[in-house]
């Protein structure tokens, strides 16, 4: 996302998990949509400002909940995300060891 | 003592050096010539804008250590970095934990709080002597009526709060202080030697003892 917006290569890689059917949409012809159409521009603001909004709410969540309770979010959140992602992918994204994340749904 | 001795007029000469700096900054900001150039880089900037924008962008200076804004009261600025460091921190369990730092050419505000108009939880304080320029987010919301295009630069000049924020999460996610300080380092490759040691081991969640430990390893 920040390398969309920026222009420039960044250290995130974005990859399939499942056969995946998607929409694209270049950076050049978004732009062009922007620049002859306010309100999709306007949209945009909007929209990058609620990204913002969940980017805090996401650091929030790694400052103030345990590895525990940010694991109940996630499954309350994502019901299906056990069955689909797998666990080491999950246990990075709560910011804990694969360890750890067994230690946890063993304990329910 | 002759290395102390040797020492004083190099602290001498860069104590003058940074004073002239000051100085010469603060002549150079009474017209917004630096800022302008910096909107261009992402829109073409009218007169009529340039007026607007003149009427609206405020000076304002912090000494270090100074609150820029505080988590009880709803972050109704953006301020607009010509020199000097700014920190957005938060409160847990009364201590200071640092959120992001930004340094020159970069727009800080608490992101919610300025954006949906409530309070939340990001103090924001200068790390060093900072000169800025200030925005309010009624005029920003009236350049954004009177010019579509402040829009446009909205959006694009936004990738900097985004980018801190992104990198912040991704800090959180590794598991060990060294990880930590090695992204941090990078993320903060032009300032991170201006910044105190105790704060940057709240943004890494260790202990400053541990971090003097990480920076011995090497």
């Amino acid at each position: 996302m920040g390398s969309f917006f920026t222009r420039e290569p960044s250290n995130k890689l974005v990859e399939t998990l499942e056969p995946c059917i998607l929409w694209k949409l270049e950076y050049e012809k978004l732009e062009k949509l922007y620049a002859t159409n306010h309100e999709l521009e306007h949209m945009a603001r909007l929209i990058a400002n609620y990204g913002i909004g969940l980017l805090e709410q996401r650091a929030d969540s790694l400052h103030f909940n345990s590895a525990k309770e940010r694991y109940e979010i996630l499954i309350t959140q994502q019901p299906d995300v056990l069955k689909r992602v797998p666990l080491g992918m999950i246990a990075s994204f709560l910011g804990i060891t694969q360890e750890t994340l067994s230690r946890i749904r063993a304990e329910k | 003592m002759l290395e102390f001795w040797h020492d004083k007029p190099i602290f001498q000469k860069k104590l003058e050096a940074s004073i002239a700096e000051i100085n010469n900054e603060n002549t150079a900001i009474e017209s917004p010539v630096n800022i302008y150039q910096h909107f261009e880089a992402y829109i073409k900037l009218s007169d009529g804008l340039k007026l607007e924008l003149s009427k609206r962008l405020k000076i304002k200076s912090f000494e270090k250590g100074e609150m820029v804004l505080d988590a009880s009261r709803v972050c109704k600025e953006s301020y607009f970095i010509q020199k000097g460091i700014l920190r957005a921190y938060f409160l847990k369990n009364g201590k200071e934990v640092s959120e992001f730092f930004c340094s020159v050419d970069e727009w800080i505000n608490s992101p919610k709080s300025f954006t949906q108009r409530t309070t939340d939880i990001y103090y924001i304080d200068a790390i060093e002597q900072t000169v800025t320029y200030s925005l309010h987010v009624n005029d920003l919301l009236f350049l954004f009526e009177k010019f579509p295009e402040m829009e446009r630069y909205a959006r694009l000049s936004m990738g900097s709060v985004f980018g801190h924020l992104m990198e912040r999460i991704a800090s959180l996610r590794f598991t060990t202080a060294k990880e930590r300080y090695t992204h941090f380092k990078a993320v903060y490759n032009s300032i991170y030697p201006r910044i105190p040691l105790g704060m940057v081991a709240s943004y890494l969640g260790v202990t400053q003892e541990t971090l003097s430990r990480v920076r011995k390893q090497k």
